[in-house]
């Protein structure tokens, strides 16, 4: 259900005294909130995480002056919502992409990866149209832009390093060296010697090992591996996520920015605080109950309500809890991506269904698919709910 | 004025926060009547009459009897817009002797021991013998209120001192002015009405004068005096009686429908000085709240005054500006020949209407988390658009106090309180063409 009122229509009797607010400002001021993930960004992956997202802005741009010029759709672009939708877009991306010599596979095997951000805000411009531009389209185009570019280059996503702590804004992310899994889990990032002129950092992402072992695809060196085995030997220090301090997307990397920027969108009245306090509960109590391996070996079996299992806990299962909310990006997608008004249900009893079905989906999905992608595919299939719920959920009037 | 009236009247004894203006040359006296098909019968032309005396030559039932605000010369019949769209008929007026008004009487005692038992009937009967009537979006129509068959006796009189446009004080300035008035008439209608419970609802906010003076008043008399925090649109009888009494008033109905009659300060001082000292309503409070100077001006005007005599007194300009009756918000339109009666009492003076090109809905919900009420502004205006009245009705369209907050917050500038009106004109169309159906021909 939209309004569809376009610019080609006689123009209408103005409410006056009107708040002054318009599209442009409205958007202007979720820029503030993407300040804290955007300074987080730059502090952690330094000038290539800053060009990442340069670029996928100037991708976005360039597209959106194409399609602004096709049919009636292209005059719903507006500026001001193309580059909100393509600064987080930007966020989302490892910021290792920006280069012309990546090395994916050892120096053999070398790729520009550079348009790929330039690309991604081309492809963000177009689903913008399609999905119908400003206020329309219960798809949110930033998710269907990355899950498309990370279909097609899902190698190239997985973020690999992050800058040393002396060489922190300033350091070039492409060079690094390789730190072992001990040593990178051994202390935290702020605490944890570099060599002298080292400026990045090359880690296991721990997105990746989380979904290795929750998957039971994880081939453990001696056999078997435990929770406990994982939490203790190949994870990084949780402060490494809540802080930053980890390889992650630019604007995903540190849960504390992320979380004090939604909370400057909460402040001003853009988002409602329903929806990433229920998706947060909600996978946070799903991540606790769902089947997960209580330890990998060549006869892996998933136990349902793990902590109350004695070689588990209590301890153990809310500490692998703790990692899945943090290393993976649903922060983000709850304050910033599920919280959009084309995705999300007007009515608010039909928002904490909505936020609730993205809790579970995403913790299920995490578990079971992969950590770094599951929240956008939780929010993808939420939005396709999103219009029924609307229908559903009629308000319930005062009087 | 008999004895017993000129008894309890003495002079001034506090400086009026409404300041008089100069009686203009033509009143336009407007005939508050309920029943259109029986026009009023006015007075020769040329008559001289008295100021308080009636303009008509005859009362009917449902007329209220338009008295002369001063004395003067009946011109003629006229029609007195009182906001575009609505219009009544009225008396052309010339006074005899354009001066300043005087400023309200103060009552000094309160002997309504006449009006006990009266019961609402003969009470709307009395007021409307005076000329005294109400009907604006703070106070729904008074005489209706009495008037109306009651199914539930009425338990509850709320006098409404809340200002809707809290930066206006027009209501709250009544009461500090008139207080012994106020509560005079808040206790004769508890009185006639037989209601055991009566209440003065005055914001926190309100000046001071206002509180002291109806506290002084109050002593120990059972009319309680109630803060509560006004913000826009709380002044409205849907929330005014949710909050004090937790009844479910729906928009349009009469709040005696709840048990509860309502009126505002104005209306009450105006029924206690009917009641307390048989005087008939010849002048009303207005307020001028000009947007463009940032400034707001109180008055003390004779019903009938048109609004442009006021700006002229107040040098105001009427070109480049638009005119609002009430909280701007709302969107009522006056034109400056709407008169002041008892409608709004309350003009607003903004700058001249641009057009826009809304944008399209971004649905950031900002209308639904304003709205007081609780609806979906954003799909009424799909529902507008698609002229679907079932949708309407899902979305709210019967809960809408038409407040124009939804309007004011919107981003996309998309004109939602024009899509709701668009949308009550549908309905009362349908159900027109649904009665027209059901009647028997």
């Amino acid at each position: 259900m939209t309004t569809t009122i376009t610019s080609s229509r006689p123009p209408v009797l103005m409410s006056l005294p009107h708040s002054g607010m318009t599209v442009r400002e409205y958007y202007g001021m979720h820029f503030q909130g993407a300040l804290f993930p955007l300074t987080a960004a730059a502090v952690f992956y330094g000038w290539r995480g800053l060009t990442v997202i340069l670029l996928v802005l100037l991708g976005a741009w360039a597209g959106s002056t194409i399609w602004r010029r096709i049919g009636p759709r292209g005059q719903q672009l507006e500026s001001s919502h193309i580059m909100w939708f393509a600064l987080l877009l930007g966020l989302m991306l490892p910021g290792h992409l920006a280069t012309s010599r990546l090395d994916l596979y050892g120096d053999a095997y070398r790729v520009w990866s550079w348009p790929l951000p330039l690309a991604a805000g081309m492809v963000l411009a177009i689903f913008l149209w399609v999905l119908g531009g400003l206020g329309a389209g219960r798809i949110h185009p930033v998710v269907v832009a990355y899950l498309l570019v990370g279909g097609l280059f899902i190698n190239l996503l997985v973020p690999q390093s992050v800058l040393t702590k002396h060489r922190m804004l300033l350091g070039d992310l492409l060079s690094s060296r390789p730190v072992t899994a001990q040593a990178a889990n051994k202390e935290p990032w702020f605490a944890r010697n570099t060599l002298p002129g080292q400026e990045a950092e090359k880690v296991p992402p721990a997105s990746e090992a989380l979904t290795r072992y929750t998957s039971g695809s994880e081939k453990p060196p001696r056999g078997w591996l435990s929770i406990q085995s994982l939490l203790r030997d190949n994870l990084p220090p949780l402060e490494d996520l809540i802080v930053g301090g980890h390889p992650g997307p630019v604007g995903a990397g540190s849960a504390i920015a992320v979380i004090i920027g939604g909370l400057m969108l909460l402040y001003r009245g853009l988002i409602d605080f329903r929806i990433p306090l229920i998706i947060l509960l909600t996978e946070f109590v799903a991540l606790l109950v769902l089947p997960i391996p209580t330890a990998v070996s060549e006869r892996t079996t998933w136990h349902w309500l793990a902590f109350l299992r004695p070689d588990v806990g209590w301890a153990a299962a809310v500490t692998l809890a703790n990692y899945e909310l943090v290393a993976s990006p649903v922060l983000f997608m709850a304050f910033f991506l599920a919280t959009a008004g084309p995705v999300r249900p007007m009515a608010r009893r039909a928002r904490i269904i909505y936020a609730g079905f993205i809790g579970v989906a995403t913790a299920g999905l995490q578990l079971y698919m992969g950590v770094a992608f599951a929240p956008y595919v939780a929010l993808l299939l939420a939005s396709m709910l999103t219009p029924a719920m609307d229908r559903w959920f009629s308000p319930r009037p005062l009087v | 004025m008999t004895k017993a009236a000129s008894d309890t009247i003495a002079a001034p004894p506090r400086p009026s926060r409404l300041q008089p203006i100069k009686v203009p040359a033509r009143l336009i006296v407007p005939c508050h009547s309920s029943d259109r098909e029986q026009p009023a019968v006015i007075k020769i032309p040329g008559t001289v009459v008295r100021a308080g005396e009636s303009l008509l030559e005859e009362s009917r039932a449902n007329t209220a009897a338009s008295r002369a605000p001063v004395d003067g010369r009946i011109v003629g019949p006229a029609v007195a817009p009182i906001h575009r769209g609505l219009s009544m008929a009225a008396v052309e007026f010339e006074p005899l002797d354009p001066q300043a008004i005087k400023t309200p009487f103060q009552l000094t005692s309160h002997d309504l021991s006449h009006v006990d038992g009266m019961g609402p009937a003969e009470l709307a009967r009395r007021l409307q013998s005076l000329g005294i009537w109400a009907d604006r979006w703070a106070s729904p129509n008074l005489l209706a209120q009495l008037r109306e068959p009651h199914k539930k006796p009425i338990d509850t009189i709320l006098c409404n001192a809340l200002d809707e446009d809290p930066a206006v004080p027009l209501q709250a300035n009544v009461a500090a002015d008139q207080p012994s008035a106020v509560i005079a008439g808040v206790r004769a209608l508890a009185a006639a009405c037989g209601a055991g419970r009566a209440m003065i609802a005055l914001a926190y906010g309100a000046p001071a004068p206002a509180w002291e003076g109806l506290r002084q008043e109050l002593g120990d008399s059972k009319v309680r005096l109630v803060p509560v925090v006004n913000e826009y649109p709380q002044a409205h009888p849907v929330l005014i009686v949710h909050e004090l009494t937790g009844r479910h008033l729906r928009p349009g109905q009469l709040p005696t429908e709840q048990r509860v009659l309502l009126l505002d300060a104005a209306a009450a001082a105006a029924v206690g000085n009917a009641l307390a000292a048989n005087q008939p309503l010849l002048s009303a409070p207005l307020a001028v709240h000009d947007y463009l100077r940032r400034s707001t001006h109180f008055f003390i005007v004779p019903v009938g005054t048109r609004v442009r005599d006021v700006l002229e007194q107040m040098n105001v300009q009427t070109e480049n500006v638009e005119l609002r009756a009430g909280c701007p918000l709302r969107e009522i339109v006056l034109t400056p020949d709407c008169v002041v009666s008892g409608a709004e009492l309350t003009v607003a003076i903004v700058p001249a209407v641009s057009h826009v090109n809304p944008e399209p809905c971004i649905r950031c919900a900002w209308c639904v988390e304003g709205c007081p009420v609780r609806i979906r502004p954003a799909s009424l205006l799909d529902a507008a658009q698609q002229e679907d009245l079932y949708m309407a009705g899902q979305f709210g369209l019967d809960a809408c106090i038409e407040c124009g907050i939804c309007s004011y917050v919107c981003p996309s500038q998309l004109p939602l309180l024009g899509g709701i009106r668009m949308l009550r004109t549908l309905q009362a169309g349908s159900r027109s063409a649904r009665n027209d159906v059901a009647r028997p021909s």
